[in-house]
């Protein structure tokens, strides 16, 4: 499947080419636009695993309940076009089947269907952490679709690296990683304003985003009105 | 220290290279990503009533992170609004910031309280500003691009658009023309400028993005 990024800066999106006998899956509410003959269908499930159940573990890591899927009716070729809601960055990461990738939930845009997604509790690491730390499993042969706040940088982890947990898009599972502080003990910090931080260690990739949503939100929250219950 | 700034002008953020022994000072918050190497402690800046002063008054964090690299290490920084950051080495003279324009500094940098005066205190923008004086690099970020004008006379200039200034230049806060005009015009306070050197000013206030967003907040 080809998948066009468009513009990159604060404003990417992506155009999905679809070949007839193809399906691509995304979050539901990404899709802006799709050529007349795109069919688009609601599932709880990807690959190989699925159900409500699925859908569930979805709602508990903050993410949408359902899918999108998109798939062309009449045997010609068709595109869709997905736009993130946040402003930022749109990139694709080829999957295969040696290394799986971590995505972090919000920043999990789409991807094609023969990518099994599969929510990942973090467990007790992952209970302090907010939701980004609910990290959907992507894994098989194919390509992932993600989206930031902000432009995003590909590193590469050899030995160990911190990165805030606003800061996380994605990463190769062959990366092991806790959720520890960012200073000398926990007091410090907090009263650095960091918090929690992921600690990486061993080797493979990450992609981080140059901005942190959460930080936008705490700056520009003060300037609007209340809200009211 | 060895600085990248990448980004600009929409999503900057700076990633800094440290010596093994140098320190560095960032607003609250604003690491995004580090080596392992890193030591950080949260301190109060200056002493409490400073401190207190600038959370208060000047709309910057109480705190800031104070980091440091035994063995050398690096550090990425990005502030909490989308815009630029720009690097200011202060060979080239002291600065002076509008609140919440401050990213980060080498230690050798002092920073302080300005008060504004009772009108810009009252008209919402924080009361104070921050000087920065002494040496080393100072890193300050803007919502929206930088633009930079080199000030010979006077100008006059939105209060929510002014980032940093030389402090050569003179300012009074001041409303836009009469009472009326002030209440208005939709500019609400400007700050009036004389004398001769460089003013920053930033594209796009917060101000203004979050009155225009406000409409839009469920009730």
């Amino acid at each position: 499947m080809k998948i066009d990024i468009l513009k990159r800066g604060a404003f990417g999106s992506a155009l999905v080419h679809l070949q007839p006998g193809e399906t691509f899956i995304s979050e539901s509410g990404a899709m802006f636009r799709a050529s007349s003959n795109v069919d688009i269908d609601v599932t709880t499930k990807s690959k190989g695993k699925g159900g409500i159940l699925a859908g569930i573990k979805r709602l508990i890591g903050g993410e949408h309940f359902f899918f999108s899927t998109y798939r062309v009716t009449d045997g010609s070729p068709g595109e869709v076009g997905l736009a993130p809601t946040l402003q930022g960055e749109v990139r694709v990461v080829d999957v295969d089947p040696s290394i799986s990738w971590l995505c972090a939930g919000a920043s999990y845009m789409g991807s094609t269907d023969d990518l099994a997604i599969d929510t990942q509790f973090q467990g007790f690491k992952g209970m302090f952490s907010g939701e980004s730390l609910f990290f959907l499993k992507v894994s098989g042969s194919g390509q992932l679709l993600v989206n930031a706040f902000g432009r995003i940088t590909e590193l590469e982890v050899d030995g160990q690296m911190i990165v805030d947990t606003g800061h996380v898009v994605a990463f190769e599972e062959a990366l092991d990683y806790k959720v520890t502080k960012a200073g000398g003990s926990w007091v410090s910090s907090f009263v650095a304003g960091e918090g929690l931080v992921l600690e990486f260690h061993g080797r493979g990739k990450i992609l981080v985003q140059s901005h942190n949503p959460k930080e936008f939100g705490k700056s520009i929250g003060p300037l609007l009105p209340a809200r009211q219950r | 220290m060895e600085f990248q700034i990448n980004g600009n002008p929409d999503y900057g953020e700076v990633t800094c290279a440290l010596e093994p022994g140098e320190k560095f000072l960032t607003e609250s918050g604003a690491m995004s990503r580090m080596s392992r190497s890193m030591d950080l402690k949260g301190r109060m800046m200056g002493g409490i009533f400073s401190a207190l002063g600038r959370k208060i008054f000047g709309g910057e964090s109480l705190f800031v992170g104070d980091y440091s690299a035994p063995d050398g290490g690096w550090i990425s920084l990005s502030p909490g609004v989308p815009g630029s950051v720009t690097h200011h080495h202060m060979d080239a003279g002291p600065l002076i910031m509008t609140a919440g324009s401050f990213l980060a500094c080498s230690p050798d940098v002092t920073l302080r309280t300005r008060f504004g005066g009772w009108r810009y205190l009252f008209g919402g923008e924080g009361g104070f500003f921050i000087e920065a004086t002494g040496m080393g690099d100072l890193f300050y970020n803007t919502y929206g691009a930088l633009v930079e004008k080199e000030v010979n006379g006077t100008i006059t200039v939105d209060t929510g658009h002014v980032v940093a200034w030389d402090p050569n230049l003179a300012y009074t806060v001041t409303g836009m023309g009469g009472l009326k005009q002030t209440l208005f015009s939709g500019e609400g306070l400007v700050l009036k400028f004389s004398g001769r050197g460089k003013l920053w000013l930033q594209t796009r206030t917060l101000r203004e993005s979050a009155s225009w967003l406000s409409p839009f907040c469920s009730a």
